[in-house]
């Protein structure tokens, strides 16, 4: 159980080098020095890996549930230390919530803030007032905002599946309100149907299974575009984009599924990430393998599992937070 | 063959001194259950201890049998209550943050075994040493910082970051 004293120096080396590169920033000189140490002896690449491994461990953490739990055994001044800091950010959070609904700009507040949000790995169908049925992905942030004009859905991120109603105030003999998804790069107009919003990074998908939807891009609101059933667009700010033929395994989720054909591995792997808490990487050595199949989405560790039985892969765990996707013969 | 040996040894080893490792822990502990629980454990890590460990050395089970599972257990003893501390502190930091802000059930199991893995590895260091690791991994703090907080020199922060991290790679699995 005791490392062996030429452990122990390998393990030392490999710190040093870890804290001196940090240091050095992206001077290339010291890059390749340690390159070369890794390579000299593959104990050294195994230290060199723990420490990666270790440092996005505390990546994966949040930062005031990890600091009081690890750190819980330091001395008095210490903890009342530790209390004045638990107070100063409950202050923050005290300030910030009332004034939430202005910070909309920042992504962190839009996420805590709005009113249907779901965790990574979680997936779930809400049903809104009018009857509209709205399905959220994995890491979605969904406000609503029913006024007497229109039925506004804003989506903060994620990913959403949504069945319209008809308005339910044209019972009672009012005009229908339009119901709206608002996105970063524009807005998207439900015109009685069914049909799915995702937010990119830098970009909104729209795919449209039933019905029709007008796409109107926040910069550009006279470019507008109508997608109709069977189509799929992919808009920025300023640009609708071209109507496409629409992607049928974009409601797989739903069904808590994940059906893919001959899909990229890098790009399986993030879309694999999406459901998953923490960093799912994929090697470029492997990254253009491909791979088809359905996979249960309920249990992405068993979907990892079994990746080397269909390709020639190695999934190597550092942590539950960062598992790296990579070839079995390095 | 010698994995049979192995394995024979350790039935034996089980069927005459379990009840015995037990009633131990149970004085040790004050409690049945958890006595139990870390007898029974003793035995499973004995029994999965890779081939070369110093569980492994059967020559050491069979002279001296109960010194051989007190070590062991001993150990287990020591994570439990490191568990068990952990485990406070966590519920403890999560009533403390806002509702908002707190992670989903599946989140909470998740980022508890992080943390209990981390606190494994740093269990046995110097109390300022894993703090100036804590404040630099969790909170990015800068060496300068760090040094202002725990009143010590720049250069003491920086070897205790490689102490630190040497100590946890040495141990890592």
């Amino acid at each position: 159980m005791t490392p062996t004293l030429s452990e122990q120096q390998i393990a030392l080396a490999a710190a040093e080098w870890y804290f001196r590169l940090r240091e050095a920033g992206a001077d290339p000189a010291e890059h390749a020095a340690c390159a070369a140490w890794r390579a000299a002896d593959p104990r050294h690449e195994v230290a060199w890996a723990k420490a990666e491994r270790i440092s996005g461990s505390f990546a994966g953490l949040p930062g005031e549930l990890a600091l009081p739990v690890l750190d819980r055994n330091r001395n008095r001044n210490d903890l009342d230390a530790q209390r004045r800091r638990a107070v100063k950010t409950l202050a923050t959070l005290l300030i910030v919530a009332p004034a939430g609904w202005l910070a909309w700009q920042s992504t962190p507040a839009r996420q805590v803030l709005a009113k249907h949000r779901t965790a990574t790995g979680e997936r779930r169908p809400i049903v809104l007032t009018d009857g509209t049925r709205v399905h959220l992905n994995t890491a979605t942030a969904l406000d609503v905002d029913y006024g007497s004009e229109q039925r506004l859905l804003r989506l903060r991120r994620g990913e959403i599946l949504i069945d319209t109603a008809p308005d339910s105030r044209l019972a009672d003999g009012l005009p229908a309100r339009p119901l709206l998804v608002e996105t970063v790069q524009g807005s998207v107009r439900a015109l009685g149907t069914r049909f799915i919003v995702r937010q990119h990074d830098n970009h909104t998908r729209v795919n449209v299974y039933t019905g029709a939807v007008e796409i109107r891009p926040a910069a550009a609101p006279d470019r507008s575009l109508r997608l109709n059933a069977g189509e799929q667009a992919r808009f920025t700010a300023i640009d609708p984009g071209q109507p496409a033929e629409a992607d049928p395994h974009t409601t797989d989720w739903t069904h808590g599924q994940l059906i893919v054909r001959d899909m990229r591995l890098a790009d399986f792997a993030k879309e694999l990430g999406r459901h998953r808490p923490g960093v799912l990487r994929c090697d470029p050595s492997v990254a253009d393998l491909r791979i088809s199949g359905a996979f249960q989405l309920h249990d992405t560790d068993a979907i990892l599992a079994s990746l080397p039985e269909a390709l020639p892969v190695k999934v190597v765990h550092r942590s539950r937070y960062w598992v790296t996707l990579t070839t079995p013969n390095p | 063959m010698r994995n049979l040996t192995a394995e024979h040894s350790l039935a034996r080893l089980y069927t005459e001194h379990h009840r015995w490792l037990q009633g131990w822990l149970q004085r040790k502990l004050g409690h049945a259950g958890d006595a139990a629980d870390l007898a029974q454990d003793t035995f499973l890590r004995l029994l999965c201890a890779p081939e070369g460990s110093p569980e492994k050395q059967s020559a050491w089970q069979l002279r001296e049998p109960r010194a051989y599972l007190t070590v062991v257990a001993r150990r287990l003893m020591v994570n439990l209550h490191r568990r068990r501390s952990l485990e406070a502190a966590y519920l403890e930091a999560l009533a403390q943050v806002p509702q908002a802000f707190v992670p989903s059930t599946e989140q909470r199991v998740l980022v508890l075994e992080t943390l209990n893995e981390l606190d494994a590895l740093l269990d046995t260091l110097p109390a300022s040493v894993r703090s100036a690791f804590l404040l630099a991994q969790i909170e990015g703090l800068g060496y300068t910082e760090i040094a202002a907080r725990l009143k010590v020199s720049e250069r003491t922060v920086k070897r205790y970051m490689v102490q630190a991290m040497a100590h946890c790679i040495a141990l890592a699995p």
